[in-house]
């Protein structure tokens, strides 16, 4: 059985009040519903109050689990609402920092080109972070789904509810930000 | 490599980073890419530095709440279901599943006078709390959690709760922190 059949007939159990497949459960995504949150909120404290969110309502809703996607795709569409509501919640609304599409015509001559700056910059664990950190909510949450979850793009428009079209631009410029901050502290360092 | 057999930079972009994630289940694009690969070396290097991205993406660590969060969980599921909002005396026993003892169950005196079963710890730092009328009992018990803060007083008739913080530095980051939750109307230290 596969991991997302085997995920699946848990959530039904947990449909019918199961506990221990619960835990189960709990126990083998409580990680990648975490970092997920965390890649969004950058607050760990926060992180854990979504996870928990998010556990309540597979708990409320298992049943509610078709089929009709993955069970990862399913549960990180829950935990990206929950940090949208949270986000909302606190006043702070979306920024969605995307579509410049003039900008991708633009000629290449940005320090963000030299390509082996870049790379060793890309390699360096605590740039990375700190660049992360420095990135718009949307922008980390799209790279997390895409370079940590290793997610097609098909999968992460569901999660994040747009279209596949808004993906691909929010990928693009997410990934030019970060290649911006990491060359230049590849240049300062 | 005619211009004909190129995407348009997104499509591009994204063949790129579902190869090197390793959902690219489309054939022809696979195959397309990697002539692209072959004959571009700006192509080849982008590819290198989303590899690099990526491994380095996987190795940072973020230690999630484990056991901890199970067990937090738990208690809520195990819990009996709530049916009423917060100003439920019952609320204020429900609230320990995430907080140390020190829970007051509340005896209502003239006023505002607080009956506590249990003093704050000597030492600790007090703050009165006061939650909107609609403030669900996981929010009042997330907020809780958030700041480390221990129930040790409250509600009184005007609905304000004492919150005590064994960490006396911890004090005005955790009044910030409270103040910036939309169901808390007042946070201020006693």
């Amino acid at each position: 059985m596969t991991a997302n059949a085997d995920a699946a007939a848990l959530l039904a159990r947990i449909a019918r009040g199961d506990r221990a497949a619960m835990e189960r459960f709990y126990r083998a995504f409580e990680a990648r519903v975490y970092r997920f949150a965390l890649s969004r909120l950058n607050q760990p404290f926060d992180a854990a109050d979504v996870l928990h969110e998010v556990m309540l309502e597979v708990w409320r809703n298992a049943g509610r689990f078709a089929g009709r996607s993955r069970v990862t795709t399913w549960l990180f569409g829950i935990a990206h609402h929950k940090v949208v509501d949270r986000q909302r919640r606190r006043g702070l609304a979306a920024v969605t920092v995307d579509d410049d599409p003039e900008e991708l015509d633009m000629p290449s001559n940005r320090v963000e080109d030299d390509q082996e700056t870049l790379l060793a910059a890309a390699q360096d664990a605590a740039r990375v972070r700190d660049c992360l950190a420095r990135l718009s909510p949307e922008h980390r949450e799209i790279l997390h789904l895409a370079f940590y979850e290793d997610l097609p793009y098909r999968d992460i428009a569901r999660i994040v509810d747009c279209p596949e079209g808004t993906v691909k631009s929010r990928v693009h410029h997410a990934k030019r930000a970060l290649a911006r901050c990491l060359a230049r502290a590849g240049v300062t360092s | 490599m005619n211009g004909a057999s190129r995407p348009d930079r997104l499509e591009l972009e994204r063949w790129l980073v579902e190869a090197v994630n390793g959902s690219l289940e489309d054939s022809e694009a696979r195959r397309r890419l990697d002539a692209l690969l072959a004959s571009d070396p700006a192509c080849a290097a982008e590819k290198r530095f989303l590899e690099a991205l990526r491994a380095t993406l996987k190795t940072l660590e973020a230690p999630s709440p484990g056991d901890f969060g199970w067990r937090r969980l738990r208690r809520e599921l195990e819990a009996p279901p709530r049916r009423k909002p917060w100003r439920v005396a019952a609320l204020a026993a429900s609230l320990l599943l995430a907080v140390q003892a020190g829970l007051w169950l509340g005896s209502r005196g003239a006023g505002d006078a607080l009956v506590p079963l249990a003093e704050a710890p000597q030492g600790a730092a007090v703050l009165q709390v006061t939650f909107r009328p609609d403030a669900t009992e996981a929010e009042i018990r997330a907020a809780l959690n958030a700041v480390g803060g221990r129930l040790v007083g409250g509600p009184g008739a005007l609905g304000v709760y004492r919150i005590a913080l064994d960490d006396e530095r911890a004090v005005e980051q955790a009044i910030a922190r409270l103040r910036g939750y939309d169901f808390v109307e007042h946070v201020g230290r006693e």
